[in-house]
């Protein structure tokens, strides 16, 4: 195909519609091969490009010319990775532009039409005026379009998605240009009810909650809610009257509900979906549906109840967004009950965990359905207790442990039943990584849980077990995910995860996903590398021999094995290899922190295998911030309690110059663990804190303490006082000795954490202060700096905290302190004991 | 010989009129039945969307017009649709792939862009027609240049890709692979596209009618382990014992 020089004809559309429509790499490689097709197609989306060149029949080809362009670009903005392409030419602009152009009534003057920033530009009326197809093209293009942006900037919706995704900067800007004023009054009025002359309305309204659902962030979602047609605006402005009648939680929100109101299913799904994605942005907009849209919830209740399935299940997501800025009931402790007995579901929560259920139940339910109900599920249960519980009692944990039987096995002792996997059908892929998400969400907040799903009969943890060496990135990942939420469970890790031997498949994945090289400044999803391979959507930057044979990588007997030829073994045909992925790589990670745990039986592997160069390397990975902050989390576990041969052995191949500079990392999250490594290093016995203060050096240690205090973030402050606890006798050994005592933004800093809310921060500051006090150190300078005063208010109105424990509630706001004269009562046992204490040694004087 | 039964039906109500046999299965007579089932409301709305539901899914576009002009209803997709459905489905099977996803394209792009697998095998009904024509070069050359990144795009195609495949090797297909070349699997690609566009345009697979049917004949099968009554003849729509009437009877001859 010639690239054209001019706008392409009727008949050259059509031709590249029927090429790309369903080959994704055909888009792609069309967009690459003919740089100047965007640019010439992109002006035939304006209607003043065509109109005015004369004649019926110029015009009527003019017009269909435009629809097929239109189609072209859908098309194309339906491949996320066209998009840097399409954003490079000015699509988005293009799109609003022409959108905007079927909104107004034809303007005198087409420049200011098609220029959306002009101030004559602008619809005069919110109802579309043009009734044609066209408009509902380009209302679905530009859906889809806003779909691509907002996966290349935060990643698939559910589920790991893809590896890596290309634009994301160029998304970002884009999404800002999206959510200004003058681009939202391109496309929001077209959510009006049409007019009946009008044929553009219930499609077009469809596609443009669609765009809606696809936004993720409050930036994003703040300005539509906010929108108002621009008469309303203008009316707002002039000055309200005090007794109009406002609409509630605005107008978006008001035509969403209103689609809901109609027979038509698509139109039905994508506002739920909308209205889904409004409500877990903004909490305050809950209230507005318990009050004014009450009779919405009504019907979305009614409709989480319908007949077909995917209306009902988005139905299920709304009320999940709902739900999940509802407090969950409070524990109730009435006698015969049981202290702390989870209270029975609502009403409305039971709905949607029975709704699933029978989504969940149905066999006949096509795949990505019932991963649909999976993921809704799991963003109810997340990091929720008693709403796990609840689904457990309605059988969800024993339904998606049958669905899990049901999946075709693995096994992963068979090469070439590995191999078949990479043809196993991407909805069942899919289902399996909803399904074992779902497991991981449910089984994470309750040890209970845990135990019933490591209990179930017959037992789900060979096929999660064999989960672990699946072809797909999503499934590895939702297996560690799983393992992970088990390992929380001591007992668990002990007899069911060891008998299986997960521990060493969890640290073999480790070892073989950690063959990818990472590139730097990425997180969260995955890595921006140029893949430029036609049919290879990603090309990894791989070493040496970074590929995995899927044939050796899991059972516990094969770990750490050296890697085998390709094809051998299988009868001659050719395996094909697995890539590494950082995703997956970050959750057997955050798996292999339970098992590095010194309660675990399989710790002894970690050395034993040959895993610490790769966990130091990870630890110490300059681009990489998740990765250094999860090797660094598995090394802080190993260590915990070891003998010192141990820790020796990971110092030696991490050395003190690197860990002092992860003890300074600029990602906090990194510098918390590196700190809390160097209390695992100086615990437990003298000779290790005399060890490790030696190697660091007092001097070093007190600097990073002092850095870490002026971060003024709980968990890295924590952490410097603890160190500053375990090593302090040691600490001021050192010649010339420390004069972290003295310093007044420490000490500051310790007098600010004695009044934090936080209280595992108060119990390092306390400890901090007993154990100077102890050490015969700065009596005089804690009370210069306000200190003692603040140790006596803590310790002085004992009677009144055990009055304000008996209240509970002033605490509550206080976060944990009751009231005193001029200051706040420690109410905190643990913290009151060594409060008593410090009062003691500063009475001594 | 039966005996009078005063205890109450499954269904809850009073069961004066019915009578227990010999087998412990309550009979219901005619008379009962028929003022039974009269009890049951059904609105002339209801049943003139069920009618123009069948019109429309089994692509009737003139009797759907007439009857939509008739009853006052309108029908649920624009008419013409159902025309370029019939027209997609003739494409199909007399062989004229290309036609049918130009056509298909035209109608609604989205249905093949969402549908990787229904593009699959359209593009597979193609390289079965290079085969059937016995167009080797163009059968090869069409699978390297359109079925193969399938292949690659979907891992899960390359098994039947392989299987199609092996018909080139073939004058006479093995029994396991040599329906891909007849008529009946144009007509299952048909079919396929065909539920893919009504999906689209919100219609359901198949007509309501169908469902209704089938629901029937379930509950009647589930009655007769509890009772004895007059059955529906699906021939006649007639109960069991129900004569028609001429005019009945002369509508329905063919």
């Amino acid at each position: 195909m010639p690239p054209p020089s001019t706008p392409p004809d009727l008949a050259t559309l059509k031709r590249i519609r029927n090429d790309i429509i369903g080959s994704p790499s055909l888009k792609r490689q069309l967009l690459r091969s003919q740089p100047a097709l965007l640019p010439a197609l992109l002006p035939l989306l304006a209607q003043s490009a065509l109109s005015g060149q004369g004649g019926s029949d110029v015009e009527g080809e003019g017009t269909q010319r435009r629809a097929e362009a239109v189609t072209v670009l859908g098309s194309l903005c339906r491949e996320v990775e066209c998009l840097p392409y399409l954003l490079d030419a000015g699509a988005l602009s293009a799109l609003l532009t022409a959108l905007r152009a079927s909104l107004s009534p034809p303007s005198s003057d087409p420049q200011a039409a098609d220029d959306p920033s002009s101030p004559q530009a602008g619809p005069s009326t919110p109802y579309p005026s043009a009734s044609d197809p066209l408009t509902r093209s380009l209302a679905r293009a530009l859906a889809d379009l806003v779909g691509c942006m907002c996966e290349a900037l935060h990643g698939a919706r559910y589920g790991i998605g893809r590896p890596a995704y290309k634009g994301r900067e160029e998304a970002h800007m884009a999404l800002e240009v999206l959510v200004e004023l003058s681009s939202l009054d391109c496309f929001l009025p077209l959510l009006a009810p049409a007019p009946a002359a009008a044929g553009a309305g219930p499609a077009a309204a469809t596609a443009i909650a669609a765009l809606v659902a696809h936004l993720r962030t409050a930036q994003e979602t703040a300005p539509v809610l906010a929108w108002l047609p621009e008469q309303e605006r203008v009316s707002a402005a002039k000055g309200k009257r005090g007794w109009e009648k406002k609409e509630e939680g605005g107008w978006v929100v008001g035509r969403l509900c209103a689609m809901l109101k109609g027979g038509d299913e698509k139109a039905q799904i994508a506002a739920l979906h909308a209205l889904a994605t409004f409500l877990s942005q903004t909490p305050s907009l809950i209230t507005t549906f318990g009050r004014f849209h009450a009779p919405i919830a009504q019907r979305i209740f009614d409709l989480s109840r319908s007949r077909p399935a995917r209306v009902r299940l988005a139905a299920c997501g709304t009320l999940t967004a709902l739900l999940c800025h509802r407090p969950s009931r409070p524990a109730v402790g009435l006698a015969g009950r049981g202290e702390g007995e989870t209270p029975p579901p609502s009403g409305l929560e039971l709905n949607v965990l029975m709704g699933l259920q029978a989504v969940l139940e149905d066999e006949r339910e096509e795949g990505d359905v019932r991963a649909g109900a999976c993921w809704c599920l799991s963003t109810l249960v997340m990091d929720d207790r008693p709403r796990a519980l609840h689904a457990s009692q309605t059988g969800l944990l024993r339904t998606l442990c049958t669905l899990l039987r049901a999946f075709p096995p693995i096994d992963p002792a068979s090469p070439a039943s590995l191999d078949d996997l990479w043809e196993e059908p991407l909805p069942t892929v899919t289902l399996r990584e909803a399904c074992m998400t779902a497991l991981a969400s449910l089984a994470l907040p309750d040890a209970g849980l845990r135990s019933q799903l490591a209990e179930q009969k017959p037992s789900v943890l060979p096929i999660i077990h064999a989960s672990l060496s699946h072809p797909a990135p999503g499934v590895r990942h939702a297996a560690c995910q799983v393992v992970r939420a088990l390992s929380r469970s001591v007992a668990i890790l002990r007899s069911s995860l060891v008998d299986e031997g997960v521990a060493g498949s969890v640290l073999g994945l480790v070892v073989r996903e950690g063959r990818v090289k990472e590139e730097e400044g990425l997180e969260g999803f995955g890595l921006a590398v140029e893949g430029e391979d036609e049919g290879d959507t990603v090309k990894l930057e791989l070493e040496g021999d970074e590929e995995m044979e899927m044939g050796l990588e899991a059972g516990a007997g094969d770990e750490g094995e050296a890697e085998g030829e390709v094809g051998s073994g299988t009868g001659g045909k050719e395996l094909r290899q697995v890539k590494g992925d950082r995703r997956v790589l970050l959750a057997a990670l955050a798996a292999l922190c339970n098992f590095s745990a010194d309660f675990s039986p399989v710790q002894h592997l970690l050395p034993e295998q040959g895993a610490l160069p790769v966990l130091v390397r990870f630890a110490t990975d300059p681009g990489d911030a998740l990765l250094r902050m999860n090797g660094i989390w598995v090394l802080k576990n190993l260590v915990y309690r070891a003998d010192w041969t141990l820790k020796k052995g990971v110092m030696d191949l991490m050395g003190w110059g690197r860990f002092v500079e992860l003890c300074r990392d600029e990602d906090l999250r990194v510098r918390e663990q590196a700190l809390s490594m160097v209390r695992n290093l100086a615990a437990s016995r003298d000779t290790d804190v005399s060890q490790t203060v030696r190697a660091m050096g007092a001097g070093e240690i007190v600097a990073l303490v002092e850095e870490a205090m002026a971060t003024g973030t709980d968990d890295v402050m924590m952490n410097a006082l603890f160190v500053v606890v375990n090593t302090l006798p040691e600490l001021y050994k050192a010649s010339p000795a420390p004069t972290l005592h003295q310093s007044p933004t420490f000490l500051a800093a310790l007098l600010a954490c004695l009044s934090s809310p936080t209280q595992p921060l108060r119990v390092a500051a306390i400890r901090v202060i007993h154990a100077l006090l102890q050490a015969s150190l700065g009596k005089s300078d804690l009370r210069g700096a306000g200190i003692e005063r603040r140790v006596r208010e803590m310790d002085g109105g004992r009677w009144k905290a055990g009055l304000a424990s008996g209240l509970g509630m002033a605490r509550k706001s206080l976060g944990g302190l009751g009231e005193a004269d001029g200051g706040e009562v420690e109410s905190s046992l643990e913290v009151r004991e060594i409060v008593k204490k410090v009062a003691a040694y500063f009475e001594e004087a | 010989m039966v005996r009078p039964s005063f205890r109450y039906s499954p269904a809850g109500w009073p069961t004066f009129f019915t009578q227990v046999t010999n087998s412990g299965k309550i009979s219901i007579p005619v008379p009962e039945w028929n003022k039974r089932l009269q009890q049951v409301r059904v609105t002339k709305h209801d049943l003139n969307q069920l009618v123009m539901d069948y019109l429309v899914i089994e692509g009737y576009k003139e009797a759907a017009e007439n009857f939509s002009r008739e009853s006052g209803l309108q029908p649920p997709v624009e008419l013409d649709t159902i025309e370029e459905r019939t027209l997609i489905r003739n494409a199909i099977c007399r062989g004229d792939i290309d036609e049918a996803i130009n056509r298909t394209n035209e109608l609604n792009p989205e249905v093949l862009d969402s549908n990787p697998r229904l593009f699959f095998h359209l593009q597979q009904q193609r390289l079965i027609e290079y085969i059937r024509a016995s167009d080797i070069e163009g059968a090869i050359t069409f699978a390297q240049t359109h079925l193969a990144p399938r292949g690659t795009e979907n891992p899960e195609f390359l098994r039947e890709l392989e299987r199609t495949m092996t018909l080139l090797a073939f004058d006479n297909p093995p029994e396991d692979i040599a329906p891909l070349l007849g008529m009946g699997q144009r007509q299952k690609t048909a079919n396929e596209l065909n539920a893919a566009i009504l999906a689209s345009q919100n219609q359901g697979k198949e007509a309501k009618l169908a469902g209704l049917m089938r629901m029937l004949t379930w509950g009647e099968t589930m009655l007769d382990e509890r009772c004895e009554y007059p059955h529906v003849d699906l021939t006649t729509g007639l109960l069991g014992g129900e004569v028609a009437k001429p005019e009945d009877a002369s509508a329905l001859e063919p």
